[in-house]
């Protein structure tokens, strides 16, 4: 009932929920964001797995497509093609649907992020007991959805001008065919570091977490993980609960 | 002096003339009688033979054979390294053109190899290249003369020895005499192949060659010498994958790219791009330097006629990608320096993804490190409770 949501940074603090914080778990993502997530991660893995040799000519690791190098570029612009049907699906889902159209303005850049950022850096370090009262996506999942929407965006637009040379050439010059060349390397280079630096630390090898999350395949949080590292979004769902006052319908 | 009949038979040598052999042979057949060749025997039992004059009646072919590298004394050896006998056998000489001569066409290198394949024998002389023979057989004129019986196939002395006089003429490689020496290696490859030293004489390295140029490849450079192969076998020297190295054999040198003011940096600039990629991937259709520049008649892109002239460049690029853009030509083919080979733009872009490379690493460890830090040192009895 997203009407009638409270506004999520004013207004009493509600109670604390007296449920089994354990046992009750919310929905962190949707089925639809969990399948975009599982095929942006597949076509991910194979762009990088049939790209990244590419970037390293003078190595070994050039010969691990043995004779199959047409193979390589027709599977590669294949999980190319299924990245920029993904863009366009999100694109989608973020305009036309209610779940997309919600969690995209949750990841709306708010100047409280620079504040929760800061906040964030002193409970890292001891110097605060509150952790940082993030909401559903906090400051660095932020960046990294933005990161993500920005790098498919450049690899997208950059991969179709390679695939179609010869007419990029006929309306840029050779330069700037090289610049896209350059281009969707680095980008490349950045995105796969930013998966295996970050992403992967942040979702699964962290302490408290290891060795895996699930909640890329179940889509499911419990209320105990939303309050500690969604506080904000954990107070908008106790709101959202208490609509309606317990008891009146026999819920919560 | 062991040279006495009874010594030759101690030693289990041969004593008889075997009749049918000689009878057979060309000399038998000419009605030649013993003495006609070793005058010195008068009565039997006899002491052994002086040695034979072949000269006495073949005298050009003496003449020929006394002016070659078999038939003058060796400075290493101290001897003779060849005399007729050597190559020819003896009692029972045939015709050349016998298949039982011993210097037939089609068997003529298992004559050459008698020597030319011996280690010892060959050391004796100083040499010690044993495997031009062998390498010769597995070569695609090795294998044209045997494996297809083609006697239009080159053996030995066609290169080796002089045009028309054949075998007897055979001068060391390094004698200027020799057919196969750089200043002649052209022209005896063009006896066969005259289209290729046609074009190869118009290009640039043909061209240098004809004004003295040492440096420049002549064929047997490229396609090497007694290991030449097709084009279409994957161990030659020009197949597909291995035309990068053998062409920058010489044009990944730095003197020699100094020396002619060649540019540099061919190697990586061919290695790192799609083509070069792609074809050390496996994938032979890719370009490598022959399907740009060509081959025999290579000209400098400087040159009108050139295919990587700016006049050409667009036609050659779309032989292999028609409808290509024609602004291909607006810029270096090959780049090996986003500064140098594209422009300063670019090496900004470049310089910009390094900051950010770096940057995202700096910042990711510093982030793990912290949080490293919050669960060992600040709060370690906490266990964290999933999810990020």
């Amino acid at each position: 009932m997203p009407e009638n949501r409270p506004s999520e940074t004013r207004g009493p603090q509600w109670e604390p929920y007296a449920g089994d914080l354990d046992r009750t778990v919310v929905v962190r993502l949707t089925l639809a964001e969990r399948v975009q997530h599982i095929v942006l991660m597949v076509s991910f893995t194979i762009l990088i797995v049939t790209g990244a040799p590419l970037l390293f000519p003078e190595t070994p690791l050039i010969q691990v497509f043995g004779g199959m190098f047409p193979v390589r570029t027709f599977v590669h612009r294949f999980a190319g093609v299924v990245l920029a049907g993904l863009a366009a699906f999100h694109v989608l889902y973020v305009l036309f649907s209610d779940e997309g159209r919600r969690d995209f303005g949750r990841m709306a850049p708010r100047l409280r992020d620079v504040k929760d950022f800061v906040h964030y850096l002193r409970y890292q370090m001891g110097k605060v007991d509150e952790p940082p009262p993030f909401g559903k996506f906090n400051p660095f999942e932020k960046i990294e959805y933005f990161a993500v929407v920005w790098g498919s965006a450049v690899m997208v637009a950059t991969g179709f001008m390679m695939w179609f040379f010869e007419a990029t050439l006929r309306v840029f010059p050779k330069w700037v065919y090289d610049l896209i060349v350059l281009i969707h390397g680095y980008e490349a280079l950045l995105a796969f570091l930013s998966i295996i630096l970050w992403h992967l630390y942040n979702v699964h090898l962290k302490p408290g977490v290891f060795p895996l999350s699930k909640v890329w395949i179940n889509g499911q949080i419990t209320l105990r993980e939303l309050k500690e590292h969604h506080p904000r979004e954990y107070q908008n769902w106790l709101r959202r609960q208490r609509i309606q006052p317990p008891g009146e319908d026999g819920e919560i | 002096m062991a040279s006495s009949l009874a010594a030759d038979s101690a030693a289990g040598a041969r004593l008889f003339v075997d009749p049918a052999v000689f009878r057979n042979s060309i000399h038998g057949q000419m009605g030649f009688t013993c003495t006609m060749c070793h005058p010195s025997i008068s009565d039997y039992p006899h002491e052994r033979v002086t040695p034979v004059d072949c000269g006495a009646c073949h005298e050009p072919a003496r003449n020929e054979l006394q002016g070659s590298v078999h038939g003058s004394v060796h400075p290493i050896g101290g001897t003779v390294p060849a005399t007729c006998a050597d190559c020819h056998g003896s009692h029972g000489i045939r015709r050349p053109a016998d298949p039982e001569s011993a210097v037939y066409r089609l068997t003529q290198f298992q004559a050459c190899a008698g020597c030319h394949s011996d280690p010892e024998h060959m050391a004796r002389f100083g040499q010690g290249i044993v495997e031009a023979v062998p390498t010769y057989l597995e070569s695609v004129h090795g294998r044209a003369l045997v494996d297809k019986g083609l006697s239009v196939a080159p053996v030995c002395t066609d290169c080796h020895g002089q045009p028309g006089t054949g075998a007897h003429e055979v001068q060391i490689v390094a004698s200027p005499a020799s057919p196969m020496n750089r200043a002649h290696v052209i022209e005896t490859c063009g006896r066969c192949h005259e289209g290729m030293v046609t074009a190869y004489r118009q290009g640039i390295h043909g061209q240098k060659l004809a004004e003295g140029n040492t440096d420049v490849p002549t064929c047997v450079d490229c396609h090497t010498e007694h290991a030449v192969q097709p084009i279409t076998s994957p161990g030659s020297s020009v197949y597909p994958s291995r035309i990068p190295g053998t062409c920058l054999a010489c044009h990944e040198r730095e003197d020699v790219n100094a020396r002619y003011g060649l540019p540099s940096a061919r190697r990586e600039s061919y290695l790192g791009s799609f083509h070069g990629i792609a074809l050390v991937s496996g994938q032979l259709t890719a370009a490598n330097c022959e399907s740009c520049h060509g081959a025999h008649d290579i000209r400098p892109s400087s040159d009108s006629t050139s295919s990587v002239s700016p006049a050409h460049l667009l036609a050659t690029c779309g032989r292999c990608h028609p409808g290509i853009g024609q602004r291909v030509t607006e810029g270096k083919i090959h780049v090996a320096s986003v500064r140098e080979d594209i422009n300063l733009f670019a090496y900004g872009v470049q310089l910009f993804y390094y900051l950010l490379i770096a940057g995202i690493i700096l910042f990711a460890a510093a982030m793990i490190a912290l949080d490293q830090y919050r669960h060992r040192v600040v709060d370690p009895r906490r266990t964290g409770h999933g999810h990020a």
